[in-house]
């Protein structure tokens, strides 16, 4: 027996697609119809120090994007906008 | 080395069997019961006042303002109620008000129970219920659903009925009377997680903070010159080093603003920019600066102290930090709530060298430990053999708030006789040396970030969520965190709803009841939960998953 649940498998997503999926699916769970706006606080939505270290490594490892540790701040991590902004400055 | 000889106690009840052991007593520190906390901020006004006191967001109290305002909040405070024996809300975000609100309350008499702003009101509501405070302080009200309190201090206001500490500045004179809190007066009352589903108080009392102030100033040496980083949150004991022992110190006290604990290049700024020396934190705040602070980048010469504690160090992280900082002298400080620091290990160079793990070291001043056998048959425990830790000193607990069974069961009468001992549930073992090394836990409770966590709390506040069937709470071991929580479920099978959706209801559900710490990292729905032959759960089958695996494909 394995767990019947488990999070959706990688295809091809856009970066906001991705990290929206990855953000309310498994780091901060909430179901389809309580996800807020991509220009919602995520500190509101329980993102801590734990979460945002998963987070960064989630970008860097699932999305293959090099964040420098000097650019993790408050802005550009508040929302998922902000995040894709970010990432998008490395693509 | 003193060698006592004690006997063990069956249960609590009766003692059984005579044995001896060694206890490790360093008698140099004598506190005077009849001390309050109160006390250390007078004697650093008189020596220390024009010095700064809080530096928080670029505003600097001087210890001569620090002593002012609290004894003007005291005032107010004393009119509304606050009183030996009465409880008093303390709920801040990091502020100078919350040090100027701790101290008022201690001058008071009354006992402060810190309330993390971030904590669900349903968590706020059982502490109530536990330590009926009337009087709230904190950065802002109390939410609406708490009820009503006669009184309200705050930062900041939206109504007309909370008063603000600016405020209080203005109209109030400084608290003249004398109030004389009785001998074992409780200091405060911290919350942790609760086997049994519901918080547990343990009360803390002024001589264990006075103890351990004093203690802090003598073994690192702290002066007026020493600036003390306050990186954990009021609710937590690590605290009470960065406020007590700065004080005690007349030394400057730095409180780590709550978002930057999160983007560690901008705290490593920010200690730099501070010049702060002292640091005292969980081993994971350290890693998060180590591995994502980029270190190299900051001026830390000013760096002399870095005290962990709250869960194990791991070696590679040590020797991070130790390279990182090779100004600062590196200590281990052990304890569980209830004795605060009772045992502590000065890192040595061996240390940095060798792979075991790291000691947790030798009892603090005045603090006697002993290892008993966990099973009642077997003898006495020897060198490098394994026992229960047992921990009687200044800074033990009197016991659990309101649960006599509880207080009972984890305090027991000391094995030289002289009093209790807490029983801190830590297996240990005792080297050539005299030095104690921890071994695991004897029963389920996780550390996750510093936290301690009753797997049980989780599981009985999963279980009051409708549909649910079975729930068990996990550790998975996590690099960086030490552990991660992870919460196995298996939902009533005729309930028509989609897994997903039931999974972001429970953790919605999680949220509103528990600290956002005890919320599980990682969720696992299976059909029914593992079981051992007994039909207990299968701990051991939920973490590798294989034992079943093969019993469903026979």
């Amino acid at each position: 027996m394995r767990p019947i649940w488990a999070a959706p498998s990688d295809f091809i997503m856009s970066d906001r697609e991705q990290l929206r999926d990855y953000v309310f699916g498994e780091l901060l769970p909430l179901s389809n119809a309580n996800r807020p706006a991509d220009d919602a606080s995520l500190f509101d939505h329980g993102l801590d120090s734990l979460r945002l270290m998963q987070l960064l490594v989630f970008v860097e490892e699932k999305m293959r994007i090099t964040l420098p540790d000097h650019e993790v701040t408050p802005e550009r991590v508040e929302t998922i906008d902000s995040i894709v902004g970010w990432i998008e400055s490395h693509r | 080395m003193r060698f006592h000889i004690g006997a063990t106690v069956d249960g609590g009840l009766s003692f059984f069997d005579l044995w001896t052991h060694n206890c490790l007593t360093m008698a140099s520190v004598e506190t005077d019961q009849r001390e309050s906390i109160f006390a250390l901020l007078i004697r650093a006004a008189d020596a220390h006042g024009a010095r700064p006191a809080v530096e928080f967001a670029d505003q600097t109290i001087t210890y001569h303002d620090l002593l002012d305002r609290s004894l003007r909040l005291a005032a107010a405070l004393t009119e509304a109620g606050a009183a030996p024996g009465a409880f008093v809300a303390f709920s801040f975000k990091k502020s100078i008000d919350a040090i100027v609100a701790m101290f008022a309350i201690a001058r008071t008499g009354a006992t402060y129970v810190p309330l993390d702003p971030t904590w669900p009101v349903a968590r706020f509501q059982a502490i109530r219920a536990a330590a009926p405070f009337d009087i709230w302080t904190g950065t802002v009200a109390p939410p609406t659903e708490l009820g009503k309190t006669s009184a309200i201090f705050a930062t900041t206001t939206t109504n007309e009925t909370t008063r603000t500490f600016a405020s209080i500045q203005e109209i109030r004179e400084p608290l003249t009377i004398d109030i004389v809190p009785p001998a074992d007066d409780i200091a405060n009352v911290l919350f942790t997680s609760g086997s049994t589903g519901i918080p547990k108080g343990v009360q803390i009392t002024s001589r264990s903070l006075l103890h351990f102030a004093k203690w802090g100033v003598e073994t690192f040496g702290l002066t007026s010159e020493d600036r003390l980083a306050n990186h954990a949150p009021y609710n937590f004991d690590l605290s009470t080093f960065d406020i007590f022992a700065a004080v005690a110190a007349g030394a400057c006290m730095c409180p780590i603003a709550e978002q930057l604990r999160m983007f560690p290049y901008r705290l490593a700024q920010d200690i730099a920019a501070r010049g702060i020396t002292t640091w005292y934190s969980v081993p994971s705040a350290l890693a998060l600066l180590v591995q994502r602070g980029k270190l190299a980048d900051h001026d830390l010469s000013k760096m002399r102290r870095i005290l962990f504690a709250g869960e194990v160090m791991p070696k590679p992280l040590l020797r991070d930090i130790a390279a990182a900082l090779p100004n600062a002298e590196l200590a281990n400080l052990y304890g569980p709530t209830e004795t605060n620091v009772c045992t502590w290990h000065r890192v040595t160079a061996r240390d940095l060298e060798d792979d075991g793990p790291l000691p947790i070291g030798i009892p603090i001043d005045n603090t006697l430990a002993w290892l008993i056998p966990e099973s009642s048959n077997a003898s006495d425990v020897d060198t490098n053999e394994t026992g229960e830790l047992l921990i009687a000193g200044p800074t033990v607990t009197p016991g659990y708030l309101n649960d006599a069974a509880l207080t009972n069961d984890k305090l027991i009468a000391a094995p030289d006789g002289d009093g209790f001992a807490y029983r801190t549930g830590d297996r240990c073992r005792r080297d050539e040396d005299g030095v104690l090394h921890f071994l695991g836990r004897i029963d389920r409770m996780i550390k996750a970030r510093g936290h301690r966590i009753e797997p049980g709390e989780i599981e009985a506040a999963l279980e009051t969520c409708n549909g649910i069937k079975e729930v068990a709470v996990i550790a998975v071991a996590d690099e960086t965190f030490g552990n991660r929580i992870k919460a196995c479920v298996s939902f009533d099978t005729n309930a028509a709803i989609d897994q997903n959706d039931r999974q972001t209801s429970l953790i919605q559900f999680a949220r509103q009841r528990l600290p956002s710490y005890m919320v599980p990292d990682l969720w696992e729905i299976w059909e029914y939960l593992p079981r051992t032959e007994r039909g207990k759960v299968d701990y051991r089958a939920l973490s590798t998953g294989a034992p079943l695996s093969k019993r469903q494909q026979t």
